[in-house]
């Protein structure tokens, strides 16, 4: 069992492995010109030049601070529209057109709009990456209350339960798995605008080091760049999903069956 | 056996995407030719735009089939770096930055020629209250990251006794570095002449008028691989290209008046280049005026993180080898002095 | 306790509406069943029986006639009513424990540990407290559902095909379950089921519906002691009064189709 798990988790990692020894060779051998695929050893290099400067501690700092302000807010508000709109018909039926209508447009196509209002600065970034962050919560805490099944609500009601009784024993558990893939879905999208904003407007950040680097023919910095992005996205999506195993054992094993 | 083959599969599919990756084929018998092109019009100042408007090169290669490609890149020096890069490009001529941190990079490119005399000025809104450069501090600078200006924002803050971390670098260029500059949502940086005239800009200081190393430099550069490739055609194009300058420097005001073509008026032409000597303007040579400032330029760019390594222009950069045979064969050895580091002709 | 009440269904009937459809589904029922009894529903899948449940636990609303409880009329679900789905329901995400407790006010008071223990000792699942639904048989859930339904003492006990899905002899097993249980708590018990051996070994009376619409076709009593012997000559007489009602006789095994 343990072992085949184990196996499992090494099979992920083959392709990668591929990949890395192809790109080695590839650029070793200058099969790839190294301005378009710099080799993995300078990119070790360059991370190191990086990290024990400090600079890429203090623009990972600044990113991760813009994505936990926006996801604070964006899943926050999310998650109370889309807590209102499953529970209660009338914010539903005024909120949800509006909520529909306005999802349907990229959050990117907003920049201008955001620029506008909010200038370069922090706001803009902050109120962007919570729009991103906002839509995935909304929409997957109103699913997950909507689908709420109606045979355990009946039970319940025989049970005479009040409202928050009925919330706290059923809605909140049964919508909880749907509302930490919203929360994951999320952070993911925090994530990515966060690189966005900072493509789009400068100040500390990593999306802005991978900018100027980019400007100043820097590949090999870049490509530390889309390693650390990848890398660090990767690890708070692994630490969204320990917290749901945790909180959600019921779920998986009995998904499993 | 199964396994083998399937790793094997893998690793041709790793191969089958990174090798699909080395950038544009090169097309048969176009010359492409790459210019920062942030006004988006399509001729370039000085010498460079006597040769377009002539169209000495299209001349030149017409009898034998090959076609010239004028590229103007909105993402400046930089964006030609990235067009050399990924072959989409043959030829550029951009600034120092530009082509230092290419090199820096590892981009093989050489240079052929000299391209001298850029000016700029830095700007403020006209209400503002920002007065010398030492008023930048903790402001917000419009900086078109990795052209000649950023490095030149570098120096006149050094001279003040600031670093780009006194001020709020914000990323911006052409138009938009225009209107951010108007809207207030930037408080200076550096731009063109017409600004300060049509009266929503100031200027706090200038280029012009100061030593020859505030301006730009630029260089020609020719893709290394495109050199080897077609030496004949390089030299031809040179050779051309150096009869224009010559041409150009016989006559100032007809130059000046070529390049208004850029959507420069000549009366700011004349600010900015009239109290320079057109053969200065117009010489090629890679001579100590360009190899001093290079030289100073790459310590300034490594020191303030421009650049992560430096190299050795002359071996890994300058090319002579061309610019020397053509000269010698247009008999112009002698018709451009070589200037020294202060920009003043050098007396044999 | 709750007081065990009686139960009066007087001229019930009941029609689903569909965009232009109207379906009788329950027409003129008349049933009364006294305190503590015991009453199988027996009836061909569709003829309303889950329907009729539901009415009588409050969960469906809109019909014609009376349901009386002591002479009351009913005001949707009740505590008073506890019910026993034909899916168990239990809650997966709360341990089977937690799932007794449910219909308890204060599921962490003294009084309300020794109920769901009890309870849980009553359907046979001691020592199951911690575990979690999907780790339980389809037998130990029913199980279960049933001592969360009998944990806050109902006065009647409606239950829907509460063992349709076992196997022949877990089935069996939970009738002498079924049978102790009801004993104990001294409940009226309403059952449906398909399975006319069931009926028998358990009701004081059968309650044969026919379907389409669903009617009450004929009222069987069963006046025999308990327990019950599957093969005694009574037993088989009744069974063949049974099946008489679908034009079935012994010799032909009974399906579950009908
Ligand atoms: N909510 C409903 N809306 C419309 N028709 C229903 C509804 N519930 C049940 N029916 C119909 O009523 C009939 C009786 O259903 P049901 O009471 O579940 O039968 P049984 O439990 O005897 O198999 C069936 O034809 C079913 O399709
Ligand atoms: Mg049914």
């Amino acid at each position: 069992m343990k072992i085949q798990l184990l196996k499992n988790k090494l099979t992920g990692l083959i392709i990668p492995l591929v990949l890395y020894v192809a790109w080695d060779l590839l650029s070793r051998y200058e099969l790839v010109p190294s301005t378009l695929m710099p080799p993995p050893k300078v990119l070790f290099e360059t991370w190191w030049v990086m990290q024990s400067s400090g600079e890429l501690l203090l623009n990972m700092k600044m990113s991760l601070l813009r994505v936990g302000a926006g996801f604070l807010v964006g899943a926050s508000s999310g998650f109370l529209l889309g807590t209102a709109m499953g529970l209660w018909k009338p914010v539903e039926q005024y909120l949800n057109p509006v909520f529909n209508f306005f999802r349907q447009v990229p959050v990117v196509a907003w920049i201008p709009f955001l620029l506008l209002w909010l200038g370069i600065d922090e706001w803009f970034k902050i109120v962007f990456i919570s729009c991103g962050a906002f839509i995935p919560m909304t929409l997957k805490t109103y699913d997950g209350i909507k689908n709420v099944p109606a045979s355990y609500l009946e039970v319940v009601r025989v049970f005479e339960y009040g409202w928050f009784r009925l919330l706290r024993t059923v809605i909140v558990p049964s919508a909880l798995p749907s509302i930490f893939t919203g929360l994951r879905l999320s952070l993911s999208e925090a994530w990515m605008l966060v690189i966005g904003a900072e493509l789009v407007a400068a100040g500390e950040g990593i999306g802005n080091v991978m900018v100027i680097a980019r400007r100043l023919f820097q590949t090999d910095v870049v490509l530390v760049g889309v390693i650390v992005i990848a890398i660090t996205g990767f690890a708070m999506d692994r630490l969204l999903g320990l917290l749901e195993t945790r909180f959600l054992g019921w779920h998986r094993t009995q998904n499993a069956q | 056996m199964k396994k083998t083959i399937n790793i094997l599969l893998i690793l041709a599919l790793g191969v089958a995407v990174f090798g699909a990756t080395p950038g544009f084929a090169q097309p048969e018998k176009v010359i492409r030719i790459g210019f920062p092109g942030g006004s988006g019009r399509p001729l370039s100042a000085g010498g460079w735009g006597y040769v377009q408007a002539k169209n000495l090169f299209e001349e030149e290669f017409k009898k034998d089939g090959w076609t010239i490609e004028y590229n103007y890149i909105k993402t400046a020096g930089p964006g030609v770096n990235e067009g050399l890069a990924n072959n989409s490009l043959d030829f550029g001529s951009h600034g120092d930055l530009p082509v230092l941190s290419a090199r820096a990079g590892g981009l093989k490119i050489k240079a052929l020629a000299a391209v001298r005399g850029g000016t700029s000025h830095l700007l403020v809104p006209t209400n503002s209250n920002i007065r010398t450069i030492k008023d930048l501090k903790g402001k917000r600078v419009g900086v078109n990251v990795g052209t000649w200006t950023h490095a030149l924002l570098i120096k006149v803050l050094k001279d003040n006794g600031l670093t780009m971390k006194d001020i709020k670098v914000i990323n911006t260029s052409g138009t938009a570095f225009e209107t951010a500059l108007t809207t207030g949502d930037i408080d200076a940086g550096f731009g063109s002449l017409s600004l300060i005239r049509s009266g929503r800009a100031r200027e706090i200081w200038t280029t012009v008028g100061r030593h020859v190393r505030y301006q730009n430099t630029n260089t020609f550069v020719v893709r290394e691989e495109f050199l080897k490739k077609h030496p004949d055609i390089v030299k031809r194009l040179l050779k051309v290209y150096v009869k224009g300058l010559y041409l150009a420097s016989l006559n100032k005001n007809e130059t000046l008046k070529f390049n208004t073509r850029t959507g420069t008026a000549l009366a700011d032409l004349v600010t900015d280049n009239g109290g320079q000597s057109i053969k200065y303007l117009t010489s090629p040579k890679l001579d100590g005026q360009v190899t001093q400032q290079y030289k100073d330029s790459l310590v300034l760019f490594k020191d303030n993180g421009l650049i992560r390594k430096t190299f050795d222009p002359e071996k890994d950069l300058y090319e002579r080898k061309y610019l020397d045979e053509v000269l010698k064969e247009l008999k112009l050895e002698n018709h451009w002095p070589n200037y020294d580091i202060n920009g003043n002709p050098i007396k044999k | 306790m709750e007081r065990l009440g009686t139960l009066e269904v007087k001229n019930l009937s009941k029609k689903f509406r569909s965009r232009n459809d109207e379906l009788t589904v329950l027409n003129d029922i008349n049933l009364t069943v006294q305190p503590g009894e015991f009453i199988s529903i027996i009836g061909s899948s569709g003829c309303g029986k889950t329907t009729f449940l539901r009415l009588v636990v409050g969960l469906e609303k809109g019909y014609e006639g009376e349901i009386l409880l002591d002479g009351q009329r009913l005001n949707g679900p009740s505590l008073k009513r506890g019910v026993v789905f034909q899916d168990h329901r239990l809650l997966p995400w709360l341990s089977i424990e937690k799932n007794v407790g449910m219909g308890l006010k204060d599921a962490k008071s003294d009084e309300s540990r020794k109920a769901i223990q009890e309870h849980l000792e009553l359907v046979g699942l001691k020592g199951f407290e911690k575990h979690y639904p999907h780790q339980l048989s389809g037998g130990m859930s029913q199980r279960a559902a049933i001592a969360r339904a009998l944990v806050n003492r109902p006065g009647i006990l409606l239950l829907d095909e509460p063992l349709g899905a076992l196997d022949a002899l877990t089935r069996m097993y939970m009738h002498q379950e079924l049978e102790r249980i009801w004993k104990q708590e001294k409940i009226t018990m309403i059952m449906i089921t398909h399975d006319v051996d069931e009926a028998i070994v358990l009701s004081d009376k059968i309650v044969v519906m026919s379907s389409r619409p669903g009617t009450i076709k004929k009222i069987i009593p069963v006046p025999l002691a308990r327990p019950r012997d599957r093969a005694s000559y009574d037993f088989v007489k009744i069974k063949e009064e049974v099946l008489e009602e679908f034009q079935l006789h012994t010799e032909h095994p009974f399906t579950y189709t009908i």
